[in-house]
């Protein structure tokens, strides 16, 4: 049992407390091409490690970037703002919503329409047909759990051995396209075969991704519902049926309280978290703030990760939510979403698949 | 002149000019795909190769139209040019509706319901074409921006604009009327992306005060959408008309056999049109998760050449079409 972090595995009694959905850097895939945004990157390493090193002066251990591969993850700047800070990070592989985060190459359209290059597009790998260029789970399905068992891609055509320590997935608010479907059917058989869990966006289609989750055999238990806490999508009902059924909700914004359309007064928070603590469901609540580090052309989080403990845990307690449960939601919920538990058997049967992958994708006629 | 990835040339010494070729083509996103295996030096000396080949064959210039989106990569094409000895033109220029990131494609009454602050403020920010102008104007008075997070100082030379909608969606007519705007204001060629489109957009493009003469037409070779008579009226227009698929002949949509080609090429030639017509091979060097073209670029120059002068076009209009048009298109108006 581990948990792979931007500086290697560590073992779960280590993480101490965890903040389950942060983002270190976050902007809508392509941000990059835009002259407006000014990436000083030395501002924007200091601005983030003084807001993590905040989070662990608060008693922070360990901290989840949840933007997954497109929205501004830059895996070597994140594993040296660990390795300064000294909190443990927890990186995310999958994709959100399509429109701000599924990038053209995955779209599958361009070679569609010809009968010569599908046939060049279609993988086959023994017992294996499937379309390579998105148009299929399976082809998202190895791109995550590459990531997840192989190293993480990051900026200037670069591949990493670090890992993804956990798959982000989602969709629009107000539907889940065709893509998306794939994605987050992929994101569960990734998720499956590793070992690890699923935490989703976009509370307007909970019930949908859990369906989907569902569907591909993922287990409730690997399963967290994120962005509950959201102000267009506050339902009670429907965290209590996930926590009866074995996923966990997550309320994970506290200190979005004003200046944007998911923002609600903390308050509101502590009473979610109370009501579900009373319902017996402690061990299937995780909290988190999703603060920004730094922002590249969005408006950022004006609270930092140690909001949580600085502000939110205090509210708790006067609340009357006493030590243990604190200790439930912050340490071991956290711990055991985060170690992993590959099942051998089917890590093996992936292996052979991914080596026939990469065997097949080096005969391809594309490699120059 | 022309602004290539080394610096500004002369439109005189441009030579010999294919208009539109890729040397690296991908979509956006192809370098997350484990299955992309990009060995840099191998690519580099195969498009060395191809480059080399070209030169040998006559050919001294060349458009890359890539665009800001799918594979450029500004100091590989600067290295290349140099070691080859060929002139390369990068493009700048957002592709289609589904190849724009999200961070400039995403829908605008979503951002601004995403983005609106509860204290009555208006949004932080909503793209328009002024927005794309000034965003595509950057990457030819600063530099290109690539991998990395880095901006080039190589400058693009001339401006892209596409559209696969039927019409063109909202963020694809911002796309081409802020390329216009910046072709305009930098005084660069303009490149439309598919003739079926060009008769409604080319209204749209010089609306923005492009002149016709430094707008090119390309696509106008693609099996699916054949049309000499809009060839003709654009041409008569005064913008350039681009068959730059030369050597595409089979395996994939827009492929066609090049004896069509040297047809519409000597139409053009006999209904007056040799100096709007521009000739390329599109070919795609390296192809990051696509197919790379079969043919290389100096197919239009040991083949396709060779055809048309069988074809009784003569020397006077070759010359015409492969070193006089392209170097109007870049010359001073």
């Amino acid at each position: 049992m581990k948990v792979e972090t931007l500086t290697g595995p560590v073992a779960p009694q280590d993480l101490g407390i965890v903040a389950m959905r942060e983002h270190l850097l976050l902007g809508r895939h392509g941000w990059h091409w835009a002259p407006e945004v000014r990436f000083d990157r030395a501002a924007a390493f200091e601005s983030v490690l003084a807001r993590l090193e905040a989070f662990k002066k608060r008693g922070g251990g360990t901290l989840v970037d949840a933007s997954g591969i497109t929205l501004g993850r830059n895996v070597p700047f994140y594993r040296r703002l660990s390795e300064l800070s000294g909190v443990h990070i927890v990186a995310s592989t999958g994709f959100g919503e399509q429109s701000s985060s599924i990038p053209g190459h995955f779209l599958g359209r361009a070679y569609r329409v010809s009968t010569d290059a599908r046939q060049h597009w279609v993988r086959e790998i023994p017992g294996h047909f499937y379309s390579s260029h998105g148009e299929s789970k399976e082809y998202l399905m190895f791109l995550f759990y590459n990531e997840l068992t192989e190293g993480m891609a990051a900026p200037c055509m670069i591949r990493t051995g670090i890992k993804a320590g956990i798959v982000q997935t989602g969709s629009a608010w107000d539907g889940v396209s065709r893509l998306e479907e794939f994605s987050i059917r992929a994101a569960a058989m990734a998720a499956r075969h590793a070992g690890v869990s699923v935490i989703t966006t976009s509370a307007g289609q909970a019930r949908r991704h859990f369906e989907l989750l569902s569907a591909e055999g993922l287990e409730a238990q690997r399963i967290v519902i994120g962005h509950c806490d959201d102000a267009r999508a506050v339902d009670l009902d429907r965290d209590r049926s996930f926590a009866e059924k074995g996923a966990y909700v997550a309320y994970d914004h506290i200190g979005w309280e004003k200046d944007a359309p998911h923002a609600m007064a903390d308050d509101e928070r502590v009473a979610l978290v109370k009501a579900m603590v009373q319902a017996g469901y402690a061990e299937r609540v995780v909290l988190s703030s999703s603060a920004v580090g730094a922002a590249m052309g969005l408006p950022a989080s004006s609270h930092g990760y140690e909001r949580l403990l600085a502000d939110f845990v205090p509210r708790l307690d006067r609340a009357g939510i006493g030590e243990a449960v604190l200790e439930t939601l912050l340490v071991d919920t956290p711990r055991r979403l985060l170690a992993a538990s590959q099942d051998e058997e089917a890590a093996e049967q992936l292996r052979a698949f991914a080596e026939g992958f990469r065997s097949a994708s080096r005969q391809q006629r594309w490699d120059v | 002149m022309a602004i290539t990835v080394n610096g500004p040339v002369p439109d005189d010494r441009l030579g010999i000019v294919a208009a539109h070729e890729h040397l690296l083509y991908g979509l956006p996103g192809w370098h997350d795909d484990p299955a992309v295996l990009f060995d840099r030096p191998k690519v580099f000396d195969a498009l060395l190769a191809a480059l080399r080949e070209f030169k040998a064959a006559g050919g001294n210039s060349l458009m890359d139209a890539s665009g800001t989106l799918c594979g450029r990569d500004p100091e590989f094409l600067k290295a290349l040019s140099a070691a080859a000895g060929i002139n390369i033109i990068a493009s700048c220029g957002l592709g289609a509706q589904e190849l724009i990131p999200g961070y400039f494609g995403l829908p605008l009454a979503e951002r601004a319901l995403r983005e609106q602050r509860r204290d009555g403020e208006p949004p932080l920010w909503i793209p328009d074409a002024g927005y794309i102008g000034g965003m595509l104007g950057a990457e030819m008075s600063d530099g290109m921006p690539m991998a990395g997070m880095v901006r080039s100082r190589a400058c693009a030379g001339f401006v892209l604009c596409a559209c696969s909608a039927q019409p063109a969606s909202e963020i694809e007519e911002m796309a081409i009327r802020g390329a216009a705007m910046a072709a305009r204001r930098h005084d660069v060629p303009l490149r439309l992306e598919g003739g079926a489109h060009a008769p409604r957009l080319f209204p749209l493009i010089t609306a923005e005060g492009l002149a016709a003469g430094r707008v090119v037409i390309g696509h106008c070779d693609d099996a699916r959408c054949l049309d000499s008579a809009r060839d003709r009226e654009l041409a008569s227009q005064g913008a350039y008309v681009a068959y730059d698929h030369v050597g595409w002949q089979d395996g994939s949509p827009h492929a066609m056999p090049d004896a069509q080609r040297v047809q519409q090429v000597k139409d053009m030639v006999a209904a007056g049109y040799a100096e709007r017509v521009l000739l390329s091979c599109g070919t795609v060097g390296c192809g990051l998760g696509v197919p790379a073209s079969k043919h290389g670029m100096s197919h239009l120059l040991k083949d396709f050449v060779p055809r048309l002068s069988g074809a009784g076009v003569g020397d006077s209009a070759l010359h015409t079409l492969l070193v006089e048009n392209p170097r109007r298109l870049f010359a001073q108006l």
